[in-house]
């Protein structure tokens, strides 16, 4: 302690307390304009105290699994035969998976089914409780290096759990479906409903804006539905189950408040674009044959089909049009080529055949486009055949009309 | 080294404590604050302890009254302005909101101090329930405001009562801390 005089030492204790409340004040104003930061700043404690919270809860855990244990050894005779009878019951229920996983592999099969992207994940221990007393969360000890991200699904070994909303280094905040500020779109098995699942700090989130004709069925199953982009379909969430006459509540599979361990699932649903509606796309004119202009415009020379495939084909077509030079009308038959659904495929392997073997002039577009050193070669290809067109300023319809009678 | 064997002065000898003493009475002045801090973290882990969430405001308000009334140079106003906002940190509540009710609570209790010191234990027990029930309505008010959502009042009841219950506990740990640390008996 630095020596002072009473009085300065008097002074300062009579101002500590003021400055210390405006500096909270201070604090409440900074953390409410400024969120990013003070999340950085929680997960930076987070992640210096979650080792030391995963020491605290080893000794903890494995005295709460001992007095399993104990509580065990006084009913065994009794669990013994209540596991009997499930066991019965759940021989049974395995013959059946089996056959309707045999069934539904041959179905799948039958039906040229697109199998659903295999998810990675990653399984952390939770070692804390982020939540305090007016929001429901969890910490877990994965982050970022272990593959966790913000957005990613935690599952408990029974259901549905909740989303990452930060992380920090090696840690993460999972918010829990039963806090307040979590809505998740659900869908209802039996009643094929849909609704939004909002958590209120409850042990057992509310169902709210499902049908008013369609109300939820007691008992029936409630899994998470794709519908929001957030969150894969199906995932199971829980139960329905009336608390009072028309207020449907969810008792999740999951114990929100012993949770031990999750897993968290990356599923990467944000990689699934939906493709641009037609009536929303502005259609090009129809270009003037050999006009250079409008070239910095994106969406020039794009048609209804070409869209997709149009802004990375360009560099090539601009490419081909320069070098080639000539009345070829490259870009706006190389997007139709590449594009046009699902002929796009079609589109390129035939574009080449016919493109070598019946016009003459198509060896010397193809030379330079192939020339003009983009990588692309079968883009480069494609892209001579579709200017084989025999007029060339063709709108991309006729260009792959072109293009496909040369399969034959 | 030359000292003159007959001089009385020694210029090295400090008339002030000694290192050990200082580090002695930094380690005391620093004990209620740091014993807090600790609650705050062991509490956040997943302990298993029912309602852990919930104890542990009360706990941190009967902690800060009861050093800021007996003991106010230990749990001076930055040690609560730190504890709050490490309450705040772990927590996750809007930023800064914990440590301004604490400071709150801090200033009325070393304020009313010396009155309070003169009651009995029920009566302080009687304007800690008072103060903590204030704090926590306070608390539940101030969270509302800034995430703009009315906050369930179901956990800031069962907080009040907690805050209400863990305060007898508390003080009584804290009174034998406060006589063993303070007031260590004479060795024999």
């Amino acid at each position: 302690m630095i020596p002072v005089s009473i009085q300065i030492r008097q002074a300062l204790e009579r101002v500590w307390l003021p400055v210390m409340l405006l500096l909270s004040v201070a604090m409440i104003l900074l953390g409410w304009a400024n969120q990013r930061l003070t999340n950085a700043a929680r997960m930076a404690v987070a992640d210096v105290l979650s080792p030391v919270w995963a020491v605290i809860a080893e000794p903890g855990e494995q005295l709460s699994a001992a007095l399993l244990e104990l509580r065990g050894i006084g009913h065994l005779a009794q669990e013994n035969a209540r596991l009997r009878m499930e066991n019965e019951t759940l021989r049974g229920w395995y013959d059946v998976a089996v056959s309707l996983t045999e069934e539904n592999q041959t179905l799948k099969t039958n039906l040229h089914w697109m199998p659903d992207p295999v998810p990675s994940f990653v399984t952390g221990r939770v070692v804390g409780d982020a939540g305090g007393l007016y929001s429901h969360a969890v910490l877990i000890g994965a982050g970022p290096q272990s593959g966790v991200r913000v957005g990613n699904v935690a599952l408990a070994a029974d259901g549905f759990v909740g989303r990452v909303t930060e992380t920090g280094g090696h840690s993460a905040r999972i918010l829990l479906i039963d806090d307040v500020a979590s809505r998740i779109p659900v869908t209802l098995e039996t009643s094929h409903g849909t609704a939004i699942m909002a958590g209120d700090n409850s042990t057992m989130p509310r169902l709210m804006y499902y049908a008013q004709d369609n109300h939820p069925i007691e008992g029936e199953r409630v899994v998470t539905s794709g519908q929001a982009e957030l969150l894969p379909a199906g995932l199971p969430v829980g139960t329905v189950h009336y608390i009072r006459a028309s207020t449907p509540v969810v008792a999740p599979y999951a114990r929100l408040d012993h949770l031990t361990i999750l897993r968290v699932f990356d599923f990467d649903s944000g990689t699934i674009d939906s493709p641009d509606a037609p009536g929303r796309v502005p259609v090009a004119p129809l270009r003037q044959r050999g006009a250079a202009t409008g070239r910095d415009n994106p969406m020039d020379g794009m048609t209804l089909g070409g869209v997709v495939d149009g802004l990375s084909g360009r560099a090539a077509a601009g490419a081909a049009r320069s070098s080639a030079a000539g009345p070829v009308d490259g870009p706006d038959s190389e997007n139709g080529v590449t594009t046009e659904g699902p002929a796009a495929a079609d589109g390129q392997a035939n574009g080449w055949e016919s493109g070598t073997g019946t016009e003459p002039e198509t060896g010397s577009a193809t030379g330079a486009a192939t020339g003009s050193g983009d990588g692309d070669d079968g883009r480069q290809r494609q892209n001579g055949a579709g200017a084989s067109g025999p007029a060339g300023d063709g709108s991309a319809a006729p260009a792959v009309n072109q293009a496909r009678p040369g399969r034959g | 080294m030359s000292v003159d064997p007959y001089s009385h002065w020694h210029p090295d000898q400090s008339s002030g404590p000694a290192l050990a003493q200082r580090l002695d009475r930094l380690a005391r002045r620093l004990l209620p604050g740091g014993v807090t801090a600790l609650m705050i973290v062991i509490l956040a882990a997943p302990s298993g302890i029912p309602g852990a969430t919930a104890l542990l405001p009360g706990l941190v308000m009967s902690s800060v009254f009861f050093w800021s009334v007996w003991r106010p140079a230990s749990m001076s106003a930055p040690v609560v302005f730190l504890i709050g906002l490490l309450m705040d940190l772990i927590g996750f509540a809007p930023l800064g909101v914990d440590a301004f009710v604490l400071l709150l609570l801090h200033g009325i209790a070393a304020h009313t101090r010396f009155g309070l010191m003169g009651l009995s234990f029920l009566a302080i027990w009687v304007v800690f329930s008072v103060l903590a029930a204030a704090a926590c309505w306070l608390l539940w008010l101030l969270i509302s405001v800034l995430s703009l959502n009315a906050m369930p009042t179901a956990p800031a009841v069962f907080e009040t009562l907690l805050a209400v219950g863990i305060y007898p506990p508390m003080a009584a740990a804290g009174n034998w801390l406060h006589r063993r640390v303070w007031n260590p008996e004479p060795q024999a």
